[in-house]
């Protein structure tokens, strides 16, 4: 399973705030790897430098080895810039689904009541976590399993057009926990390492303004429907709220898988009132 | 500039000012001055196994030459490394230097062929066939009555013949055990022999053979020898074993005048000036584990280093002409370093091949010289002391490191922070925070809902409540803060610090009694 680096970010804002402020991260990310980038050669310098000096008091032969110290000084000050670029250093870029939510965001920034907010939340801290985690149990060989539900994208907006709209993405990782196992043939123990199933799953609830739209769909007809990467599990268009949900299997999904959904809502389940 | 940047910079300022006041301290208080000691290979010859090597001036023309002995061949060579003679016999042997008859240094190889007197031309000028034994050691003592050759032997019996060979007298130093030292010693003027067996009995005789005073070690004796340390006219005898135990007799009355514990064998003690006070000696003493120490006559301890293996042989010679004699110690892995007189302060030379077997040390032509025999080879080095030039001062050092602490802390304080795990895109007005409120009270109301599900069990429900409650109660602070009229919904546990909310008498989290 591919590592990112983790990032919560907590959205409560205008949508173009919401954007500033993943921008900046996002360059934050960009100056900091070219800043360790630009000064991962500096230990190596140091180090060497160190060793001239050495032989510089090795060579003069005087009892007070005071370049050996200056050498050992040039060691010591190369332990502790390696030392402060591997604590700096971002090991891992950014989860795509960073990118995700943004171009999410940014599609959406002009649909919003331009008084009201994003709310929400774009969790990339990862899904093995306690508070995450939904069930635990044992395959058929008997192994450890863990079930997580992460629930990565979470925004509510009240739309341009007074409808509210409530969007979750939310992964779904089983995992086989990594154990020793011993070979038959040579006896000896190997681990094997976890193995992860992933799926993808999208919430979207829209409560419609009766003023604005009609539902007109018919929900059997949409539900095994693929939009995108997405096929369309659960479909309640009762009580003037669209509740849809989709899944994939893919462990990534891309914005417009997302769009689509909430495009296929808007141009195939609702239809506008005729003002007169 | 953040806040890492800043300590950064302040702690490279505080070590770059210790450095430079440091430094600046030794260099300019601490009478610092580095040097080198040098060592330059003058000649040498292939000789195996030899035992003795002394530097002596034999024909009184005032240059030295250098004699060696190993297991059964003596050579003399000159100042240029030029053999002038080498006379073999039969081992065991043993040989002494003195001058016998009054007309300069004589040597004397007793054999098991006879004992023979030999000038520093190689020619004999007497040999006789006294029935002393097998030879052990042998001494010359210049007594009042004129000077005897002392002959030690296996069975720890000594005989003295007269300077032309004739026997003078018999005597018997413990219980027979071999003899293991012979050294002059003085009382008030008067020249006496005292002597050591093995077995770590030690006698003092007079010029007629007669004991003066005996004394028992209290173990095998490695190391017997006698100086006038404190220039009193007594000399002060010093004895080393296997014990460890050094002690130090008064030949007067062979009364113990101190002794020390070592910790580990006495292979060799040997006289030298270290401290440079012209009235007086210091006696260095090598140890088996390589133990070196330097004492007064009165027992107080100079210094103390150690070398790498056991201490084979010692030698004193002032290489840099301060007065004070360096202690030049070699020892049985072949190394060989010197300790500055006054201080101590020690100074590897360079290796021999073999395991060192004898040294000396004099001015054998116009430098200081060292001798050194080891298992193959007999050589001699050239000793000089070179003083570093001025620039080499821990100024410079101290200078360069702060240097190398500047650059260093420049790099690290110009490091951007990381970016922090957790951002926040938040409007802080009221509207967006009661906005903020509701969104979380649905997302409780979703954690709750799967709990009921069984999407969730107790403990990430428990751990997802506690994070979405302290949402809640930050955002019921900043609501608070910014005037809004709020309903305080939560609290925090005195046990845990968690978010609970209002009503809970029990801590969700912790499981104590909380009582809103």
């Amino acid at each position: 399973m591919p590592t990112f680096d983790p990032v919560y970010l907590s959205i409560n804002n205008r949508p173009r705030a919401v954007l500033a402020t993943m921008d900046e991260l996002r360059a934050r990310y960009d100056q900091q790897k070219q800043a360790t980038r630009k000064r991962r050669w500096l230990p190596a310098v140091m180090l060497l430098a160190g060793f001239p000096f050495c032989m510089l008091d090795v060579l003069l032969g005087y009892d007070g080895s005071l370049f050996i110290i200056v050498g050992i000084g040039c060691v010591l000050a190369a332990i502790a810039v390696a030392w402060a670029i591997r604590r700096r250093r971002i090991k891992n870029d950014l989860s795509p689904d960073y990118d995700t939510a943004r171009a999410i965001i940014n599609t959406l920034r002009d649909d919003l009541d331009p008084k009201r907010n994003f709310f929400g939340h774009l969790d990339l801290t990862g899904a093995e976590q306690p508070s995450k985690l939904f069930r635990e149990g044992s395959n058929a060989l008997g192994l450890a399993v863990a079930w997580y539900r992460d629930e990565w994208l979470n925004l509510k907006t009240k739309l341009y057009d007074g409808n509210m709209l409530r969007l979750s993405a939310v992964g779904r990782v089983k995992v086989r926990k990594g154990y020793y196992k011993r070979s038959r043939v040579s006896g000896k123990n190997k681990w094997k390492q976890p193995k992860y199933k992933q799926l993808q799953e999208l919430k979207v609830r829209l409560s419609v303004n009766p003023n604005m739209y009609d539902i007109k769909a018919d929900p059997g007809r949409y539900v095994g429907q693929r939009v995108g990467q997405y096929t369309i599990t659960m479909l309640d268009l009762r009580g003037g709220i669209v509740q849809l949900q989709a899944t994939t299997s893919s462990s990534q999904v891309v914005s417009d898988d997302i769009l689509g959904v909430l495009h296929l809502i808007y141009t195939s389940m609702l239809q506008r009132k005729v003002t007169v | 500039m953040n806040m890492r940047a800043i300590v950064t910079v302040k702690i490279a300022t505080a070590l770059i000012f210790v450095v430079i006041m440091l430094s600046a301290a030794i260099t300019f208080f601490g009478g610092y001055r580095a040097a080198r000691w040098d060592e330059q290979p003058a000649w040498a010859h292939d000789l195996g196994g030899a035992v003795t090597t002394k530097i002596i001036d034999f024909d009184g023309d005032k240059q030295n030459e250098l004699f060696v002995q190993n297991a059964n061949s003596l050579q003399v060579f000159d100042a240029s490394g030029k053999e002038r003679f080498t006379r073999s016999y039969n081992d065991p042997m043993a040989t002494t230097m003195g001058n016998v008859g009054g007309s300069g240094e004589k040597i004397v190889a007793w054999s098991p062929a006879g004992v023979e007197l030999l000038d520093g031309a190689g020619k004999t000028l007497w040999a006789a066939q006294p029935p002393a034994g097998t030879p052990s050691r042998a001494a010359v003592v210049r007594f009042g009555g004129g000077a005897q050759i002392i002959l030690g032997n296996t069975a720890g019996k000594l005989m003295a013949l007269d300077a032309d060979g004739k026997e003078r007298w018999h005597a018997q130093v413990g219980s027979g055990d071999y003899i293991r030292a012979l050294d002059e010693a003085l009382i008030g003027g008067q020249r006496y022999v005292v002597a050591a067996n093995h077995n770590g009995m030690l006698a003092l005789f007079d010029e007629n053979g007669q004991q003066r005073w005996s004394y028992n070690y209290g173990g095998a004796l490695r190391r017997m020898r006698a100086f006038d340390l404190n220039g009193d006219g007594v000399s002060e005898i010093v004895a080393g074993g296997d014990s460890g135990q050094f002690v130090m007799l008064s030949a007067a009355e062979g009364n113990e005048l101190w002794s020390k514990s070592l910790g580990q064998a006495v292979t060799e003690a040997r006289d030298i000036n270290v401290d440079g006070d012209p009235k007086a000696r210091e006696v260095v003493v090598g140890g088996k584990d390589g133990g070196v120490w330097a004492f007064r006559a009165d027992g107080t301890e100079l210094w103390s280093h150690s070398v790498g293996e056991k201490v084979a042989d010692i030698t004193g010679v002032d290489v840099d002409d301060d007065g004070a004699e360096e202690a030049i110690v070699g020892d049985d892995n072949g190394g060989l370093v010197l300790f500055e007189g006054q201080s101590g302060a020690r100074h590897s030379l360079r290796d021999v091949a073999g395991s060192v077997a004898s040294m000396d040390a004099g001015r054998l032509s116009d430098s200081d010289q060292l001798v050194v025999a080891d298992g193959s080879k007999v050589q001699v080095l050239g000793l000089s002391k070179e003083n570093a030039p001025l620039w080499y001062s821990p100024l410079l050092a101290g200078g360069l490191l702060s240097l190398v602490i500047a650059v260093a802390a420049w790099f690290i304080a110009s490091i951007p922070p990381k970016p922090t795990l957790r951002v926040a895109a938040e409007d802080q007005s009221v509207e967006s925070l009661q906005s903020q409120r509701v969104m979380l009270h649905e997302s409780m109301a979703d954690v709750e809902r799967l709990r009921k599900e069984g999407e969730m069990p107790e403990q990430a429900y428990l751990l997802r409540l506690k994070e979405l409650r302290g949402e809640l109660a930050t955002t019921e602070v900043a609501l608070q803060k910014a005037g809004a009229p709020v309903r305080v919904e939560t609290f925090r546990c005195p046990s845990c610090g968690g978010a609970l909310p209002l009503g809970t008498d029990r801590c969700d989290y912790c499981g104590q009694v909380v009582i809103a």
